[in-house]
């Protein structure tokens, strides 16, 4: 290879690179509405905020990266909608999150949304035929991060029930594949 | 380029487009000898600086977009698409230099005219500012502007054509019943 072939060859990677961030960073635009409509209802909206900008960074970061985990990108948003939209849903039928009774309403709903996040995550991956354990823990970190922009509502126990539901949903589906 | 090249092609440009950083020496190495080929075919009467300037284009975009290619398609296609076009604009660009370095040298190389030349040329110059102080103001003004090179302000670029092509219409008219000819 000659030396202007070597500069070409830099030039090309960093071309690459570039265009890579740039395709992460459209996908990322995604991000901003839910981040913008948990900002709007959270009762603590730099917690919501926090949440947000960790999950523009890991979807900025792994899309970026690809493989696997830049292919649950995708998926994960997607799983962690249902425990994004489900306690807003609950909260604008009339129920005040805030208060003790609504509790017993918007609790349930985050492990609902959880658990729906979970199967929805256990069923994409196992259309993969391989990278299932980076796939299971990307997706799992973006649909968490996205679902608890929704169950910060309820604050740390809404986020916790969201997480359980994940977890019992995502889990049988990881250990069977673990065994086979 | 045979169909196992072809395979061999698509395979790593699926990983590199997946994120597999691995790929990108092989394709590279596969793509720059094949961009080089194809520039210098489709830019025959350019110079090697030209096709190689169109090659490099072409091969900085195709990794610039290899993150967004879609493996259902193929390859080869895919990347000869990105070099037409880069091939495309650099004939276009390299028209439009020898365009803007000729104009001043016909300029200059016009030849003399003779003094009959001269005398039909103002003949006919003075015909046509007849012909056309015959029509009506609005078409006069169309066509002075037009050989001036500029729309009037204000007016829509669509409007002006539309206009000048009424006024050339009727020029034409007013010339044929002047002098009997086109």
């Amino acid at each position: 290879m000659t030396p202007s072939e070597r500069t070409l060859m830099a030039a090309a990677r960093r071309a690459y690179e570039w265009g890579r961030l740039r395709a992460a960073l459209r996908a990322a635009w995604l991000v901003v509405p839910m981040v913008a409509i948990s900002v709007a209802w959270a009762r603590h909206p730099v917690a919501s905020l926090a949440a947000g900008v960790a999950l523009l960074g890991l979807v900025v970061v792994l899309g970026w990266r690809g493989g696997a985990a830049g292919r649950a990108v995708g998926p994960g948003l997607v799983a962690g909608l249902a425990p994004l939209t489900l306690p807003l849903a609950v909260r604008t039928t009339g129920h005040l999150c805030s208060s003790t009774l609504c509790m017993q309403l918007c609790l349930p709903a985050c492990v609902v949304g959880g658990l729906i996040s979970g199967a929805l995550l256990a069923r994409a991956a196992a259309r993969l035929e391989r990278g299932r354990p980076g796939f299971m823990v990307a997706a799992g970190a973006i649909a968490a991060l996205a679902g608890s922009l929704g169950c910060a509502l309820l604050g740390l126990s809404g986020v916790a029930g969201m997480a359980a539901g994940l977890m019992v949903a995502s889990t049988p589906a990881w250990l069977l594949w673990r065994t086979r | 380029m045979d169909a196992a090249q072809r395979a061999q092609l698509q395979d790593l440009l699926t990983r590199l487009a997946d994120g597999d950083r691995t790929a990108f020496p092989a394709l590279f190495e596969r793509v720059w000898p094949l961009l080089r080929r194809f520039a210098e075919r489709a830019l025959p009467g350019a110079g090697a600086g030209e096709a190689e300037d169109a090659a490099q284009q072409a091969l900085l975009k195709v990794f610039a977009r290899a993150a967004t290619f879609d493996p259902q398609k193929p390859a080869l296609s895919w990347i000869l698409a990105l070099a037409v076009w880069e091939c495309r604009t650099v004939r276009r660009r390299a028209l439009r230099r020898r365009e803007q370095a000729d104009a001043p040298l016909e300029h200059l190389a016009a030849p003399e005219k003779s003094p009959e030349q001269a005398l039909v040329e103002r003949d006919l110059e003075a015909a046509l500012a007849e012909a056309v102080g015959g029509l009506r103001p609005s078409d006069a003004e169309t066509i002075r502007a037009a050989l001036a090179g500029c729309a009037p302000a204000g007016v829509a670029a669509a409007t002006f054509r539309k206009r000048l092509e009424r006024a050339l219409g009727r020029l034409r008219t007013a010339w044929r019943a002047r002098h009997d000819a086109e």
